[in-house]
This record gives structure tokens, sequence and C-alpha cells, in this order.
């Protein structure tokens, strides 16, 4: 009990507090006056766009590739699996960068080699698109989920009526997985409009320039004092839409489950494709390789390419240069450190919130997700700084100066990504034998020991992917950091909006080079440990 | 209405054989229960029977038309079946009136019609008052009445049906059963029932193939499979039966090295072989009994279980009366049996 208390107060003070004290600022200001105001309107109108396209674009591609992979013998399914849930593992921001060096209209690759202009990557198109691609596992994942819990006699019985494999698939499995894809491309919705890293990069520059509320939030806040409260109210409008389609999302879900209850798990015998197979193969796979590959490949190129936009040789005077910067070492032992931290207070207070098994705090602790991190970042910022000031370094460097600690930063992160390891830890609680803890107190454990002993070994593979996926989140954080950083610090993630944002592509391609590697191994290595605890 | 015939169909999955040869006729209008313990290969049969798995060897016809055999594979959708799984399968986001529709709009049927016979089927399983509820709303003996109208519907040349009372509760299992049996009759379509319930068999079907490891052991009416088991493993399925081993000699039975009188009917049995005997039939307490040591009673309500010892294995008996309260030994007289000479075994 004291611990719900500890716990729930702590999430008080760091998560309901502020985001109180957001809506307190809110008083007084005429806020359908900034809400009407033609940029604001221009702004909305921009995250809705690009927020619709996304969930759209990521619908239409997850769910043909969804049932191709769940119901045909489609050869390299598996792979085809793997390739459609890589984005879910790379920062947006660097698929955006993959996707300025491959398209942008001068300088991109596709129209070095097609002719300048075939492409542009920058407007609303294009951040639907990119947003899509990062956002596509939100809705591949749930789907692929529900077409296999699918009983398969729902199936059979359509195939006994009647119906050929293909009227099966369109009259029976899509509409019964059709709740988990629309909930699906609601968050992806959600996702897309709480972006800020994708949006900045390519619609800040675009012509014409296309806003969307986090950047114009962002834009405000770079004005100082006057700005802030209208980045306020603009943040309250992103709230509000937030909350909207997490509902709708969640309404979706749960009528989702209803209709999956008795799944058996048998898996019906899958469609032979036929004549259909190879065409549809090569071109599954080569959207596979275009979407999320490609740019990844452009990124590495980028990286040893000596002028950004010239096809001119090989060079490593990037890569040099960033490693032998100590502003980059700076940045990434100050990253990695965070990252640490973060990871081992979300696992902890994570399992701590679980082993409470109080829902209400449970429920507490996933929200700070759903928050788009703007709004989050400023919540911690009005609540934490009595007295907000504005620095300005470099060109683009800027802190509040009072809530100018790292601590600042490594609450925020964990705050925000408190709901992996709540929801990850409840879960696996959820499985866990307690006879076996039990049998472990009738052997004459203490309650700690008994914790330690029989337990926390059950949670271990659950709790490393919390750890995982908080550290690699945490490790190029973009949108917190940009917003919550001490003066004169950086962390890779701001490293890499400054640098790719305003000077130098190919030093950001090399950090950005550097982390997907991170990213690989350190999923190779939690695969390899999950796989052996599970033998 | 079809005759369905099975030649030496065969089955396996990988290195599995759950198929091992079965050879079947039943004619038009038949009603044939595939029995057996869970698997025996029988909801396999009746899966390829269906068009749902391909046979590896042998043929399936349905009336004269080759179904399923060496290059040749008619998908279910055009095999005209009907089928009942045991998980109901009603499709949870249509509603009942769409659910049992739902085959008839297939074959291009005109709305009216579909309307009309939609109807029709809802009667015959009384659920015409519940024609727009969706299936979230209805319980699981209405569940499994809505899939028996779907798969009725269309009027199949045979209805397949998978375990399709396995899971309800025993009174709306009796309820059912006596609807399948009643709905048959009605429209004497051709039937294949899966089932592991020997009463259930017994019950319903005309025709009951017992199935073990992959074949048939024996495909009989009812009431010869009942009282003339082919095997041992029939008698010990079906029957319940105590399956003793041992020989026959001089009109006794020794097992376990103890001896029992056998029946008058198996006075001339001689040699080594299986003795299956009944629960019910052995009477307890006579003076020619054979002494055994009592393990255990059980209150039945309409009878009492005995358990006795033999050697290492547990007879059961059932029997009405209460002999011999109370003693720590009881006698046990054999009063029929079926004996299998250890050759055919």
């Amino acid at each position: 009990m004291k611990r719900t208390i500890a716990l729930g107060a702590a999430l008080g003070l760091f998560f309901v507090l502020p985001l109180a004290l957001l809506l307190t600022r809110a008083f007084g200001v005429d806020w359908i006056a900034i809400w009407t105001a033609s940029d604001n309107l221009r702004a909305l109108q921009g995250t809705l766009i690009t927020s619709l396209g996304a969930a759209l674009f990521a619908l239409t591609l997850a769910l043909p590739i969804a049932l191709l992979v769940t119901r045909t013998a489609l050869p390299g399914r598996g792979l085809v699996r793997g390739l459609f849930t890589l984005p879910a593992a790379l920062p947006p921001f660097i698929l955006g960068m993959g996707w300025v060096s491959l398209a942008n209209p001068k300088a991109g690759l596709l129209n070095l080699a097609l002719g300048s202009g075939t492409f542009d990557i920058y407007g609303s198109i294009g951040i639907s698109f990119v947003l899509g691609i990062a956002g596509l596992p939100l809705v591949f994942l749930p789907t692929v989920a529900a077409l296999s819990r699918i009983d398969s006699s729902l199936e059979e019985a359509a195939r006994i009526s009647g119906a050929g494999p293909v009227r099966t698939l369109l009259t029976v499995s899509v509409p019964l997985a059709a709740p988990a894809a629309l909930s699906g491309a609601s968050l992806c919705f959600l996702f897309a409009a709480s972006a800020f890293g994708v949006p900045y990069l390519l619609g800040v520059t675009a012509t014409p320039p296309t806003p969307t509320l986090t950047t114009r939030i962002y834009a405000e806040i770079l004005m100082g004092a006057e700005g802030l409260s209208r980045a306020v109210v603009l943040s309250l409008e992103l709230l509000v839409i937030a909350a909207i389609v997490l509902l709708a999302s969640r309404a979706l879900s749960a009528r989702g489950a209803v209709r999956l209850a008795s799944g058996k798990g048998i898996s019906i015998r899958p469609i032979e494709l036929g004549r259909a197979r190879w065409p549809l193969t090569i071109t599954v796979f080569a959207l596979a390789i275009a979407l999320v590959v490609l740019p990844l490949l452009a990124v590495a190129l980028t990286s040893v390419q000596p002028v950004w936009g010239q096809l001119s040789g090989l060079s490593t005077k990037h890569w040099s240069a960033v490693l032998a910067n100590p502003r980059t070492i700076d940045a990434t032992l100050r990253s990695l450190a965070l990252a640490t931290a973060a990871a081992t207070l979300v696992t902890t207070f994570g399992l701590a919130i679980a082993q409470t098994k109080k829902r209400s705090l449970e429920l507490l602790s996933t929200a700070p997700y759903a928050i788009p991190g703007t709004v989050l970042a400023l919540a911690l910022v009005v609540a934490f700084s009595r007295d907000v000031r504005f620095v300005f370094l470099d060109r683009i460097a800027f802190v509040f100066a009072v809530a100018n600690t790292l601590s600042m930063l490594l609450i925020a992160y964990t705050v925000k990504h408190l709901a992996f390891g709540a929801r990850n830890a409840a879960d696996a609680l959820a499985q866990v034998d307690t006879s076996l803890t039990e049998a472990a107190r009738l052997s004459g454990a203490s309650p700690m020991r008994a914790f330690f002993d029989a337990t926390l070994p059950q949670l271990r593979g659950p709790l490393l992917a919390a750890f995982v996926v908080t550290f690699l989140t945490c490790v190029t954080e973009l949108t917190l950091s940009v917003l919550l950083l001490p003066t004169g610090r950086d962390v890779l993630g701001t490293l890499l909006f400054e640098l790719q944002s305003y000077a130098d592509p190919g030093s950001a391609a090399v950090i950005a080079c550097a982390f997907v590697l991170l990213v690989i191994v350190l999923q190779l290595t939690q695969a390899v440990a999950t796989r052996k605890a599970a033998r | 209405m079809a005759s369905v015939t099975l030649s030496s169909v065969h089955k396996a999955y990988g290195d599995t054989k759950v198929v091992k040869g079965i050879s079947l006729e039943l004619k038009s209008g038949g009603f044939l229960a595939l029995l057996g313990p869970s698997g025996c290969g029988k909801t396999t049969t009746l899966r390829m029977i269906a068009g749902l798995e391909n046979v590896d060897a042998g043929t399936i016809h349905i009336d004269s038309q080759l179904v399923d055999g060496p290059n040749v594979r008619i998908p279910p959708e055009k095999r005209e079946l009907g089928m009942v799984f045991q998980s109901y399968a009603v499709w949870p986001h249509r509603s009942v009136k769409e659910n049992v529709g739902y085959p008839l709009s297939l074959r291009g049927v005109s709305k009216s019609d579909i309307d009309r016979r939609v109807k029709e089927a809802l009667d015959w399983v009384r659920l015409a008052a519940f024609a727009d509820r969706m299936p979230s709303q209805l319980s699981g003996g209405q569940l499994q009445r809505v899939a028996i109208a779907r798969a009725l519907v269309a009027q199949p040349k045979v209805l397949l049906l998978d375990e399709p009372l396995s899971n309800l509760d025993m009174a709306l299992r009796e309820e059912l059963r006596g609807e399948i049996a009643a709905l048959r009759a009605r429209l004497g379509t051709t039937m294949i029932f899966v089932t592991h319930d020997q009463h259930e068999a017994l019950a319903l079907a005309d025709h009951v193939a017992v199935m073990n490891k992959g074949v048939i052991e024996q495909l009989d009416s009812p009431r010869t499979i009942y009282e003339a088991p082919a095997t041992p493993y029939v008698a010990g399925f079906v029957g319940g039966s105590n399956l003793l081993e041992g020989t026959a000699a001089d009109g006794t039975f020794t097992s376990h090295g103890i001896s029992f009188v056998l029946p008058d009917s198996l006075k001339t049995v001689t040699g080594p072989g299986t003795l299956a005997v009944r629960a019910e039939a052995m009477a307890l307490g006579q003076p020619d009994g054979t002494p055994l040591p009592l393990l255990a009673r059980l209150f039945l309500g309409h009878s009492m279980e005995f358990r006795l010892a033999l050697g290492d294995q547990i007879l059961r008996v059932i029997n009405s009366a209460d002999e011999a309260a109370g003693t720590g030994t009881l006698t046990a007289r054999i009063t029929a049996a079926h004996f299998f000479p250890a050759s055919r075994t």
C-alpha cells in the first residue's frame, strides 16, 4: 500500500501536476483567437492531412501484406514480416534522413539518377509517406496478430458454404481483422500527429512550407515568453486530437477482441498462389526493399559521399571528422548514460507498478506514452521553471535556463516510456506461475528471497525486452531532448537534428549509421538471449 | 443426398501417419458415426471428405464423382457439402439471418428466395425469432443451432458434423441430439458425424465406424458394435469392458494366475487370448465366484461401482445390489463375455 502511494505520488508530481499546470496556463488566454489564427489553422490542417495520409498509407500497405504473410504460401513470408516490422526499431527521423538523401529534389540520389526534380520528398505528401512507413508496424503487427488469432473454422465454414479462397478472405478474414487494423491505423494517426522530427525536416523548408501543430509549437517556444502561452494553447489542441483518436482506437480494439474471443490457434492451410506466386513475391520484396532498406542504404552512402548531392567518389572524411569530434563523443556518452539510466528506471518502476496490481496506477503509467512528446515536454517546462528564459546558442540550440539540468531530461524520458516497463511487466506477471514462488516460500525463502529466486527469473525475457526498447528509443530521442536539454549540452538526437537540419548531412549520416548498427547489434543480442531463455 | 465412398485413404502430417488406409461406403441417406478417442484420425478423415485436407493416397468419391485422389483435388467450396464445427464457427460479424443466408447468396439465389429459405431453415432449428440477433447475443446451444441451419440451408449433398455437441453442457447436448435425429428423419440428408462419445454415436447413427490409430477397427450397426465387438479394442472402447489377458481351458479362464469360471456360451473356447468383460456382466457375492480383494466402492446413484484387484490390474464392476458390504474380499462371477483368441488380436 505504501508503495502504491509512493508510485502514485511520483507519477502525480512528474506527470499529472505538470499537465494540470499546463491547463491552468490556458486560462485567461484567448485560445479561440489563437486556434483560429491563420498560421495555426494551417498547422492544424497540416497535422490532420499528414496524419490521415500516413494512417491511410500504412493501412493500404499493411492489410494486403498481412493477408499475404498469414494466409498464403508466399515464399519468404517470414522475412517479409521482419522487413515490414523493421521501422519499429528505427527512429523516424533517420528514415526521414534516408528519404531526403534519396528524394531531395536537387541532391537526392533518385533525382540524380532519374533527372532533377523527379521526386520531391518535401511537403505534406512526403511527410505522410515517411511517417506512414515509420508507423507501418503499428498497423501491420496488430493486423497480423488478429489474423493469426481468427478461429480457422470460421474460414473453413465459408469454404464449405461455397466461397473460394479469395472470397473467404474478403468476406470473413478481413471483416474479422478490420477492427484491429483500424485501431492500428488510428494509433498510426496519433503517432504521426505527435511526430516532430520528420515534419520539421520535411515541412519547414518545403515550398510552400507545410507547418504542423508540433512544428508550430516549437516555433512559438523559440519566440520566448510571449510565444509560450500560444504554445500552451496549441499543445492543448494537439492533446484534444490525441484524446479523440485514442478513444476511437480503444473502442475499435475492444470490438475486435470480442470477435476474436475463441481462437483455437490451428492455422488454416495456406492458399497456394499459383501463377501469381512470383509476381506477388517480387512486388512484396521490392516494396519492402524500396520503402525500408533503400533509405538506410542511402544514409550509408551519404555518410561516405565527400560532397552532398554529388556522386563523386567515396570518402571517409565525415566518419573521421565525426568520430574525432569531442562534441560527438561527448553527446554519445551523454546519450548512452541517459538511455541506460532511463531504461533502468523504466524497467524497475514498471515492474513495481505492475506488482501493485492496481489497474488505475497501470493506466496512469501508460498515459504519458499517448501524450505527444511536445506537449509532455512543455508541461514539464511549465511546471518546473519559475522563470522561463530562452537562450540562443549557435543558430539553433536553445534551452530553458531554469529547467536546466540533465535530471529533467532523464525524468522526461522515464515518464514518457514508463508504459514499456509497466505493460511488459504486467503481461509477464499475468503469465507467471505463482505456484513456483509459493513453493519457494514453503521451502523457507523470505518474500524478497522468493521473488528473486523464483519470480524474477520468469520475468527476465519481458523485462529485458522493455529495457532494450526503452534504451533504443531514448538513445536518439529527439522531441523531448530538443525542448528540455540544458544549455550547451548535446545528446545524439539533438546533434543529429542540428547537423541534418542546418549544415552537415554527411556527418548526420555517420551518426545515423552508427545508430542503425547499434539497433541491429542490440536486437540480435536480445533475440539470442530470448531464444536461450525459451529453451 | 449423396453417397460417400472412401478407398484406401492415407494421410500423414510430416512423419506422423494419421490415417492409414481407410475404406468405407456410406449409402445415400445413411448416417455414419466416426467414433474413437482423440488422435485416432476421425477428424482428419472428416476434413478430407470436406476437402479441408487432401489425401496422400487413395480416393474419395461423393456419389460417382471423384473429389479427391491422384491429380484430382476438388476444393471444399465446389463439393456442395454442409459442415457443423465443434466451435460453432458462426461468423461474429454477421447476424443470424446473414450467417444462414451466406451459402445461398454464394449460389446466386434470389433475395426473396434467400429470405424464404433462411426462415424455413431457422424454423427447423426453432430459431425463427432470433433471425436479426447478432451471434454475441446467443447462447452456445443457440449458436450451434445457427450453425446447423447454415449447414443445411443449401440442401448439401452430405452434412458433416465435427464433434458438434462436445462444447455444450449435458442437458443441452441431449436436447440437440434429439433435434439432430428429428432433422435427419425429416430431411433424409446423408450425414457423417465425428464423436468420441460412444452414447452419441450409438444413439444417433445407423452405422458406426470405431477408429483406432488411423484405421477402422469395426464398421457395423450400433447394435452389432455393442453386442458383438470385433476386436478387444472395440469391446474396451464401446462397452467400457474390462480386458483380461490370459488363457482359456476346460471352461475356465486364467489371468494373473487367478481362474474364473467361464459363462456357458464360452465353455468350449481354449488357448491364449483376451477376455472382454463388461462392468455390468459380473455377479458379485456368488458362492461359485472368484474371490478378489476389494479396493474401492463408488456410489453412482442408480448403482454401485466396485473396484477389484486382479494382480496389478483393476477390474471395474457395476452392480445394482449392495452385496457384501464391509468385507475386504468379494467374489466375482463372469455372467457374459467375449473371447478374442490371441491369433486374432
